[in-house]
């Protein structure tokens, strides 16, 4: 174990400023405990590099992932729909319908009144 | 390449912005899905399903955060997920883990002839600073890139990290000891 007044700054050695890392490099060279430890780190390093150095991904990762994706369409938007004619449509045949049948009554109620258009 | 992207994402050419994006991000969501995952062949799969959403998603991005950041909000939602679904990684015994690291090492790459198990070491660190270790040395030892993919603060990752890096140098050191003793 590092000494506890040293724990901390033998563990980020990488990390420290030029001059905090003087007062370290003094200690170290008197102290074995501590140099022990900040070599096991060091090598400690060494294998976590080559351990994490083989994780890649397979080759064709990226056209797998295309050719997958081809078969969905991006949905998260729904561009606003064109509002339908129907009801406008409708609407006017309505107002026709009523126009005519108004029209129909008042042609008939002339003529049994005995008046010509 | 970002400003690429998004260019691609207004004028709604999609398939254009997603073969930028699937470039630039695969390596990362990848690396982000090992971590929190802990398998390589598990880590694939969600990357692939994490881009699948990310297609599916696309219209949706508002530009509100950076793109990155999108990415990688979806990415560690997916993998949580995964691993919801999967069971609690806590719940798998110590042999359990020892046996799948072995398993997975023998297509991970070697360590040194005399190293203890790495693998087991690392598979047996809590949660959180499994994830920081994974991806500190995934991502080149960058602590910035740590706090972006995690999206912790970088203080944090430096204590899971300085934490992690204890544990394992005490354990590692007890095992290799042991092992040159031939306990």
């Amino acid at each position: 174990m590092p000494c506890a007044a040293f724990e901390d700054l033998v563990r980020g050695y990488d990390d420290l400023p030029a001059g905090e890392r003087r007062n370290v490099d003094a200690h170290l060279a008197v102290c074995s405990d501590c140099r022990d430890y900040v070599e096991t780190l060091a090598a400690l390093d060494r294998e976590l590099v080559s351990f994490y150095d083989g994780f890649h991904l397979r080759n064709g990762f990226a056209a797998n992932v295309v050719s997958r994706a081809r078969v969905y369409q991006p949905s998260a938007y729904q561009p606003p729909r064109r509002p339908s004619a129907w009801p406008e449509v409708l609407d006017f045949c309505g107002w026709a319908a009523i126009v005519a049948i108004v029209a129909l009554l008042a042609v008939t109620a002339a003529a049994r009144a005995g008046i010509t258009l | 390449m970002d400003e690429e992207i998004r260019a691609h994402l207004d004028a709604e050419q999609w398939a254009e912005a997603f073969d930028l994006l699937l470039r630039q991000y695969q390596t990362k969501v990848f690396h982000l899905a090992f971590s929190i995952l802990g398998n390589r062949e598990q880590a694939e799969d969600a990357a692939q399903e994490i881009f699948i959403r990310i297609w599916r998603a696309l219209p949706g991005y508002r530009g509100l955060s950076s793109i990155s950041t999108w990415v990688y909000s979806i990415a560690r939602n997916c993998c949580l997920t995964a691993l919801k679904s999967a069971g609690s990684r806590r719940t798998v015994s110590l042999e359990d883990a020892g046996a799948r690291a072995a398993a997975e090492k023998k297509s991970d790459p070697p360590s040194g002839p005399h190293s203890p198990d790495l693998a087991r070491l690392i598979e047996e660190l809590p949660e959180k600073q499994r994830q920081v270790v994974a991806l500190f040395y995934l991502e080149e030892k960058s602590y910035e890139e740590v706090s972006r993919l995690l999206n912790i603060p970088l203080g944090t990752v430096k204590t899971h990290l300085h934490r992690a890096r204890n544990t394992l140098a005490l354990r590692w050191r007890k095992e290799h000891t042991d092992a040159v003793r031939g306990v």
